[in-house]
């Protein structure tokens, strides 16, 4: 898909403003680590 | 091509143009923070007369479209869409507020996170942490909204002075806090890779028996900022060490560790499987550290190194001299 037109993630989270404070609050999402998790298994997997 | 802040700042006065009528938008706040690693964030945050809570998009997934060639009209059209669905969202959440005003409140939500020291002396220079070897625990109060969102806030300098307490009584609070959660997850490789390894790479039962009993992930329910429990209680590795011995943890991400037993492979070994990994499947703000750490079985204790690794690595050293001396003389 033309990487123009791909529709792009855009994380949120949220912002908490008064008269005392500003407090950022950061959505915890889980994210994909299957990758890293794959990489860590064949470098037993093709020892064994 | 605009630096990110230029970008920023585009995108938001261009959305701001569009939506301040049609959402009642009254300002489109544009700001960044330090984020782990020292990697930093850009975000805005439209505002509405009266709403104490605003959403925050951040803007640098964005960025990267626009890099990659994304036109910035589909960019700011992108932005205010995000913004139509999330404008006037998450208005329970201004207890928040009272959370922090009131430390009895928001003690009963402490997480415990680990990161790495050396990568983030600026932030830490902000924040209340322990340091345990190289890396450093830091306090998130968790958030749950109306809409299902788990979000946490990174506890500042600002909020302890507010609270009127010390680091020590924060980090003995969260680690009661933590106990009672019960949140961590130990589970085998196994189980984790089942839904992603086509099983023909699973070449043998060899193969299936180590990753179910020889190789472990650690990290909690969420699987988020869910490597810090072997750092403050390296106990939680007791079974797992009666069975396997002396243990390498391996800083998968600052979200989970992985452990395996220190026979399997050297400690250069590991140091470079965990380097390659960081590099290849890791983005910057997620690595914890790049080397293993060592769980000793019969001290219960999680160093960096043991005492055996330095002197291999004096001697690694003295292989590296000679090989290089030889390579001169072709």
């Amino acid at each position: 898909m033309d990487k123009g037109k791909a529709k792009t993630e855009l994380p949120v989270g949220f912002l908490f403003s008064n008269s005392k404070r500003t407090i950022e609050i950061e959505n915890q999402v889980a994210r994909n680590a299957s990758k890293a998790f794959e990489a860590y298994a064949k470098s037993r997997i093709g020892k064994s | 091509m605009m630096n990110v802040e230029d970008f920023a700042c585009y995108v938001a006065d261009e959305a701001y143009k569009i939506l301040s009528d049609e959402l009642d938008i009254n300002m489109m706040q544009v700001r960044s923070s330090m984020k782990n690693n020292g990697t930093k964030t850009h975000f805005v945050t439209p505002t509405r007369q009266g709403d104490t809570v605003s959403p925050t998009i951040y803007l640098d997934n964005l960025y990267e479209s626009y890099k990659d060639g994304k036109d910035i009209e589909d960019c700011v059209n992108e932005l205010c869409e995000v913004v139509r669905e999330n404008i006037g969202k998450g208005q329970e959440l201004k207890d928040v507020g009272k959370m922090f005003g009131d430390y009895e409140k928001a003690k009963e939500n402490l997480k415990i996170c680990v990161i790495n020291t050396k990568l983030n002396t600026e932030l830490l220079g902000e924040v209340p942490h322990v340091n345990v070897e190289d890396v450093s625990l830091v306090f998130r109060v968790i958030v749950e909204s109306n809409e299902g969102m788990t979000g946490s806030v990174l506890v500042r300098n600002e909020h302890m002075e507010h609270w009127g307490i010390e680091v020590n009584q924060l980090y003995e609070d969260a680690k009661t806090i933590m106990n009672k959660r019960n949140d961590t997850v130990i589970c085998s490789m196994m189980d984790i890779l089942r839904d992603y390894i086509p099983s023909e790479e699973l070449k043998s039962t060899e193969d299936r028996d180590f990753l179910k009993d020889e190789m472990y992930v650690i990290s909690n329910r969420s699987k988020v900022f869910g490597a810090s429990e072997p750092f403050y209680n390296p106990s939680i590795l007791d079974k797992l060490g009666e069975e396997m011995g002396d243990l390498y943890v391996i800083p998968s991400s600052i979200h989970e560790v992985i452990v395996v037993s220190k026979e399997l492979m050297s400690y250069e070994d590991a140091s470079r499987l965990i380097q390659s990994v960081n590099d290849n499947e890791v983005e910057p703000e997620e690595v914890l550290s790049d080397h293993p750490y060592v769980y000793n079985a019969k001290t219960h204790e999680l160093t960096m190194k043991d005492d055996k690794v330095e002197v291999e690595s004096e001697a690694v050293s003295e292989n590296v001299k000679e090989v290089n001396r030889k390579s001169r003389t072709h």
